[in-house]
Order: C-alpha cells, then sequence, then structure tokens
C-alpha cells in the first residue's frame, strides 16, 4: 500500500455518527480508527470539538460526501475552504471524497449522482482533483459509488475511470465493495473484474456497508447488516489487494453502538485471515 | 453527447421530470426517480433536524408538505446540507397554507438562529481589562464584534421564546403573551426585552455603546444597558474591542 496516500492503521476502522459519539469518548472502545463524513463538523463548536477529542484517541478518517468532484465547473470555494480548515484542525490519516456529482449551473442536488463515463468526465475530474489536492497539499482517496442508472455509449468501466484518475492525478482509491456488489445486483457488473482494472497499489482503504432492496432495484442505503456475499467479497478483495484499513459503514437505522462493534470484529477477523494467506482455514 | 450534455440532462430531469431526455438505458430509466426521491428526501431530513421547532409544531406530514413545497421554489445552492434553510423561514411567510399558524415563520426564523449558532465558527473571547481603565464619556463610544454564533432574533407578535422553549421541555407557551425577543448564543438562548434586544442588535453591527443605548431608549425610555453589558461579558460573546483613538 502507498503510506503516501494515507496513514491510516492496516486495521479495522468504525463510521462514527452523532448518535454514538458520547459514548465513544466515555468508553474508549477497542476500534482501531474511525471515520466521520466532514461535513457534520464543518465550522466550530460542539462538532468540531468532539471531533478533537476523538481525534487525541484514535486516528481519523475524513470522508466527504458533499464536494461533488464530477460536477461541471470549478468546486465550491467556500465548501473547498472549510474542509482545509478542518483537515488543518483535525490532521487526519486520510482524506476521501466520492466520484459523484451534485452541481449544475448554480443549483446544487444533495446526493451522491453518478458521472456518465463520456468525452469531457476525465478531465473535469482531474481538473477538480487536481485543485483539490493543491490546496489540502495531500492526496486524496476516491471511492466508486453505486448507481441506479446505466448511462448509453458509455466509454469505460467506472474501474478504468478510476486507474486513469490515479495516473493523472496521483490520488488513491477508496474501494467500496459493497457499492461494486450493488452495481452487481443491478446492472451485472462483476465486481472482481472492475477491481481487477484497478491500480491495486493505490487502494488506500476499502468500506463495507450493508444494502436494501426497494421493488426491483437494491440501493445503496448503509443502513442494514453486511450481508453473507459482501463478506465474501471483501474477503476475494482482500486476497487480491492484501491487508487494507478496511471501514464498516452504517448512516441509516443506526442501531447500539455494542451492536456495530459485534459486526465490526468480523471485519477485524476477517483481516487476520487475509493477514495469513498460506493458513487454511480451520 | 458529451458527459456536460448528460449532466445537464439530468439535472433537468430532477427538476421537472423529464426522464425520456436522459441518455440512460430503457431498462434502468425508472430508476431516475429513486435520484429523485433521494434528493428530496436528503433535504427534507436536513429541513428536519434544522427545524426541529416548527417540525414539532405541525407534524410530519405537514413539516414534510412545506418542505417539498420549499424546495421546489428554492433548489439548494450548497453541498452541504448543514447550509440548507437559510431562506426557510422567508419562504413560511409566503407560503399560503401556513398563514392559519401566523407565528411559524418567526419560529423558524429562531430555529435557524440556533442551527446556525451550533455550526457558527469558533472565536477567541476578547480580553476586557482594558475597559476598566476607561473614561466614562470614552465608555459609550466603545464598539464590539461578538462571537459569529450570536444571534438576535425578535418577533413583535408572539412569544417565540416561549414557543422554542415549550419543545425543549418547557410549560405549555400562551400565544397571547405578545412578541418575544432571544438572545441565541452557542447552544443555549436566552429571553431578553426588545430594548435589549434592539441594543444587542446595534452593537453586533459595529455601532458604538451610545448608539445602542439611544436605538434602546427609543423603545424603552426606562432602558438600563447594564444587564444586556453584563451578559456580553459574561458568556464570553465579545471577540474584540475597539476602544476609541
Amino acid at each position: 500500500m502507498n503510506t503516501a496516500l494515507t496513514t491510516l492503521p492496516v486495521a479495522a476502522g468504525l463510521g462514527l455518527r452523532s448518535p454514538h459519539i458520547q459514548e465513544v469518548l466515555t468508553t474508549a472502545p477497542n476500534v482501531a480508527w474511525w471515520e466521520v463524513h466532514s461535513e457534520n463538523h464543518f465550522g466550530g463548536g460542539a462538532p468540531l470539538a468532539v471531533l478533537l477529542a476523538i481525534r487525541e484517541r484514535y486516528p481519523v478518517s475524513l470522508h466527504g460526501v458533499g464536494l461533488g468532484l464530477g460536477s461541471p465547473g470549478p468546486l465550491q470555494a467556500a465548501h473547498l475552504e472549510q474542509l482545509v480548515a478542518l483537515v488543518d484542525a483535525i490532521e487526519p490519516a486520510s482524506v476521501s471524497e466520492h466520484l459523484a456529482w451534485n452541481r449544475y449551473n448554480g443549483q446544487c442536488f444533495n446526493d451522491l449522482l453518478p458521472v456518465p463515463r463520456l468525452t469531457g468526465a476525465l478531465a473535469q475530474l482531474v481538473c477538480n482533483i487536481d485543485q483539490l489536492q493543491t490546496r489540502l497539499k495531500r492526496a486524496i482517496l476516491l471511492e466508486n459509488v453505486s448507481s441506479y442508472v446505466v448511462f448509453e455509449q458509455e466509454e469505460m468501466t467506472e474501474a478504468e475511470l478510476i486507474a486513469e484518475l490515479v495516473a493523472r492525478t496521483g490520488c488513491g482509491i477508496l474501494l467500496d465493495v459493497n457499492n461494486l456488489y450493488v452495481n452487481a445486483l443491478n446492472h451485472g457488473v462483476d465486481p472482481l473484474d472492475e477491481i481487477r482494472r484497478l491500480p491495486l497499489h493505490a487502494v488506500g482503504e476499502i468500506h463495507i456497508a450493508g444494502h436494501e432492496r426497494f421493488d426491483d432495484v437494491v440501493i445503496d442505503t448503509h443502513g442494514a447488516p453486511v450481508c453473507q456475499d459482501v463478506w465474501q467479497l471483501l474477503d476475494d478483495t482482500l486476497a487480491l489487494t492484501g491487508p487494507r484499513p478496511v471501514l464498516l459503514e452504517r448512516d441509516t437505522h443506526i442501531p447500539p453502538l455494542h451492536e456495530l462493534l459485534e459486526e465490526h470484529a468480523q471485519v477485524h477477523t476477517r483481516l487476520l485471515a487475509a493477514s495469513r494467506p498460506n493458513e487454511v482455514a480451520a | 453527447m458529451s458527459y456536460a450534455a448528460v449532466i445537464a440532462r439530468f439535472a433537468n430531469a430532477l427538476n421537472d421530470g423529464t426522464d425520456a431526455q436522459v441518455p440512460v438505458t430503457e431498462s434502468t430509466r425508472n430508476n431516475l426517480g429513486y435520484y429523485r426521491g433521494n434528493v428530496l428526501a436528503n433535504r427534507t431530513s436536513a429541513l428536519v433536524s434544522a427545524f426541529a421547532t416548527v417540525h414539532a409544531l405541525v407534524g410530519e406530514a405537514y413539516f414534510e408538505a412545506l418542505a417539498h413545497a420549499y424546495q421546489r421554489t428554492e433548489p439548494s445552492v450548497s453541498g452541504n446540507l448543514h447550509d440548507d434553510g437559510a431562506t426557510f423561514a422567508g419562504f413560511i411567510a409566503g407560503f399560503g397554507p401556513a398563514q392559519s399558524l401566523p407565528y411559524l415563520s418567526d419560529v423558524a426564523r429562531l430555529d435557524w438562529a440556533v442551527h446556525h449558532a451550533h455550526f457558527a465558527l469558533d472565536a477567541p473571547v476578547a480580553d476586557l481589562t482594558p475597559l476598566q481603565t476607561l473614561a466614562a464619556d470614552a465608555f459609550g463610544l466603545v464598539t464590539f464584534s461578538l462571537q459569529p454564533a450570536v444571534h438576535i432574533v425578535r418577533s413583535n407578535d408572539w412569544p417565540i421564546h416561549a414557543i422554542h422553549a415549550m419543545h425543549h421541555g418547557g410549560p405549555a407557551a400562551n400565544l397571547d403573551t405578545g412578541g418575544e425577543a432571544v438572545l441565541v448564543m452557542r447552544d443555549s438562548v436566552a429571553p431578553v426585552d426588545h430594548a435589549s434586544a434592539v441594543f444587542l442588535l446595534t452593537l453586533q453591527h459595529h455601532q458604538n455603546i451610545n448608539t445602542a443605548c439611544d436605538a434602546a431608549w427609543h423603545i424603552a425610555p426606562d432602558f438600563d444597558p447594564g444587564p444586556a453589558l453584563s451578559l456580553l461579558f459574561s458568556r464570553g460573546l465579545i471577540t474584540a474591542l475597539h476602544l476609541p483613538s
């Protein structure tokens, strides 16, 4: 793993959500690192203060959901400057964002919208990732997203686009295996084929999460426990990449912390297994 | 079609449902609706958390209808959902179906101030010792900078502090008690009389103490600046002093 991309421990992390922050500060659970949504800690006051308190005890990953790197035009200056201020204050082990867009013509669409992989996308993404990395004075990790639509006449797969972006901007990869799995269910993408198209040395972090089915489409809600197929895909991914920092995410239907910690312990177990590839499982 | 042209069509479809114009496969075209729903739900959920008192007053279904109407009129302008709702109070004031709840817009202004104060930037508290040696006539010429978290919210007609308190564990509010003013600080609020509110607002606009007193005396001839000033001093709300030269 390229340590210029992230200094996260190669261990199991957990997404930190506001209902659990005080309990984490009080009980200091055995979690190797925490990831938060950057925007939830913009500005000052308690949101920043609690994150500083977490940071005193644990490595922290800042994971952005609102910069919209694939939007046409430059990044929103105010958003970028708030992220810079947060990164300066927290000194995170990792900074990541999504391969998604959220703005057009001055209007924001607050979601992770899929980038059409057509002429012009690569140049715009390179421009925005360069702007972000230059301002942050560090590399970011770029996360693959789940998509519920397939654009016509796309010129490359998402992994091929990410590989180009890694080559041109020096960014790293946040590989979300649940998103790949959701795309497999919705569109027949082969997750391992996609992973093999990535420059695996640039994978600085892996995400796993749960998803939910609605009628005829599977949505990446981060609102359910990780399913057996995604655990298997994590094992297969780790076999290709070697051990990596792995994060368990849960954003909706947030259970009590002890339940998440139990699921988190499974990540730890699988990472241990991945770091002993020559041992046969009992 | 270029990436930029497809994004333009996708954006239009999110706004007006022209899904047929978006070059996606026929089998996934219906899923554009999931994105439309996500955007609407994400903003609605952010508004629920920013406008907790309004939400408690009108209930889930009414709030959702209000939030959806707002989103049709006011596009989001920030990628940070915590920024959404700056114009919500003004929207409510002009929203026909909300006219039967005439206090709702003023309550929304208070909610927004509380929300903003929670996330506002930190600033160091000013050293106030230079005030102690200032001559009485010079004291009136002092101006202040206040904490970014400080807001002063006034309602001419409605007891917004009592309504806010009612939905944060306080007793039932009596709507007939007239207008109230509220000093909003980081994660706390304090009711103030209208003259004090005008005094604090004037100071917040970097006018000096004499000017702020004049504005307050216009409202209440017996106004005493002492309690409002000691609130500013004791709660650490002043970030800079500007002494007369």
